[in-house]
């Protein structure tokens, strides 16, 4: 299996292929909805957008001795209505759950923008995955704060690639039927 | 006839729920793993199959660890079945099962997820409570508790609707097809369709969610509900949405209905959609 480093080079992204499973280290940035709206309405976003994924997540807390809790993806339907402007933003990876809209996947083509798409209910292997978490933003939002996370071979499934590529629409070849 | 009353404190309901909650959200599920154990061996290579053994090892990796199977650990829905002659003497069973969610939520590192008011600010509880409680009174001296963890990804793609009143099985098929195509990738396939029939609007609701309860590989005791199963079953398998929607053979691991009487006018139906990670627990104290 690939691994893929972060930050990922224009190169790397554009190698990607819809439906092919990589591990993936390096820093991503956790944020969703409270956090998104946010961002859009202060304006500020508290991280590198441009080199820093958004991983879709609202870890559960941490038990004594765990970096962070349980962390898998949440629906990243529910972000649609944000990432035109976070498109427009520079963001170049995101890491969530589920099919989005045709005019979202267009969109992420338009941008060079490609959707990883993570194991979604797969929270506890997702965090022994992740080496450490720093909160930096917006605290008071408990497990909706933008925190920096360390990713250290995370297993992510290439959802929409820069190539017209989607998971979700893949014609299943012979020897998967 | 001589029945006596049982008194069963706040603080054993509570200590009962906690440990119900917590189990349901970390493990382990040993019939969950195996039901999926058994769908890997009939899924091809490809994507699917790839989250597939992911979705395995993390019901293991949760159980070693203490983690939580998922980050959310859900609204708390707490079925309740209260003997008649129960009496809790010292709180109500509202205060007794949301102290037991609040008490697992801290000490076991669950995620609180409720916030009020649902408009505006939507603060955070802190404590994942309030817990959803359905409560039925049965005859007897015992209570039974069955909490269901129910993450918000699945249930945002459940629905519920007033059928016309002869829309007969074809309308529960297209309904929960309709359901499963619009939504499924999104609510961690293979999922569990729990399907509520009858009663009235909020009635079809609860069914639906009751149904859920069921435990994994045991048919429906109703011929024509099992056959129905099936069949629903069967055809939403044959969409090929496949785990976390990357395609494959299993979108749907089983369906479960139940059934109520509803007005000649009416056909309440609720399609409640459960994910992969299905977090049940019950006892009877």
């Amino acid at each position: 299996m690939r691994v893929v480093t972060l930050p990922v080079s224009g190169e790397v992204l554009k190698s990607l292929k819809a439906g092919e499973q990589i591990l993936l280290s390096g820093l991503v940035a956790t944020a969703r909805d409270a956090a998104h709206n946010l961002m859009l309405n202060t304006g500020s976003v508290p991280f590198d957008i441009a080199n820093i994924p958004i991983f879709y997540t609202g870890p559960s807390p941490a038990p004594p001795g765990h970096v962070i809790g349980s962390c898998g993806p949440t629906t990243s339907a529910r972000m649609e209505p944000f990432i035109p402007d976070m498109l427009r933003l520079g963001m170049k990876v995101v890491i969530g759950k589920g099919e989005m809209s045709e005019k979202t996947r267009k969109l992420f083509h338009k941008h060079g923008a490609v959707y990883l798409a993570a194991t979604g209910g797969a929270g506890a292997l997702a965090s022994t995955k992740i080496k450490s978490r720093k909160i930096v933003a917006w605290e008071h939002l408990g497990p909706e704060a933008v925190s920096i996370l360390e990713l250290d071979n995370l297993p992510v499934f290439v959802a929409w690639d820069l190539h017209n590529g989607s998971i979700y629409t893949r014609k299943l070849s012979d020897n998967e039927r | 006839m001589k029945e006596s009353i049982r008194l069963i404190s706040g603080e054993e309901i509570s200590r009962a729920v906690a440990s119900l909650y917590a189990g349901a959200c970390i493990g382990p599920h040993h019939s969950v793993e195996e039901k999926l154990t058994g769908i890997l061996a009939g899924e091809n290579p490809g994507p699917g199959r790839e989250a597939l053994e992911i979705e395995i090892d993390n019901l293991k990796i949760a159980a070693e660890t203490g983690l939580p199977i998922c980050q959310d650990t859900g609204t708390a829905v707490v079925f309740v079945e209260l003997g008649n002659l129960v009496c809790i003497p010292d709180c109500s069973l509202a205060e007794a099962v949301n102290k037991g969610i609040s008490r697992a939520c801290s000490g076991s590192y669950l995620r609180p997820s409720q916030v009020f008011p649902p408009l505006g600010d939507r603060i955070n509880t802190m404590n994942n409570t309030p817990a959803v409680i359905h409560l039925e009174h049965v005859s007897g001296s015992e209570i039974k508790i069955s909490v269901l963890a129910k993450g918000a990804g699945s249930e945002n793609v459940s629905s519920s609707v007033m059928l016309p009143p002869l829309a007969g099985s074809l309308g529960i098929i297209n309904l929960a097809e309709s359901c499963v195509r619009a939504g499924a990738s999104k609510a961690c396939p293979p999922v569990i369709v729990g399907i509520g029939i009858g009663g009235n609007l909020e009635t079809s609701g609860i069914l639906a969610k009751k149904a859920l309860l069921r435990d994994l590989g045991i048919e429906n005791t109703v011929p024509e509900l099992r056959e129905l199963e099936k069949q629903i079953t069967e055809k939403l398998n044959a969409t090929g949405i496949g785990p976390q929607g990357f395609g494959g053979k299993t979108t749907v691991m089983e369906t479960r209905i139940l059934q109520s009487a509803c007005h000649m006018a009416s056909l309440p139906v609720t399609v409640c959609i459960e994910c992969h990670a299905h977090r049940t627990a019950s006892c009877v104290l």
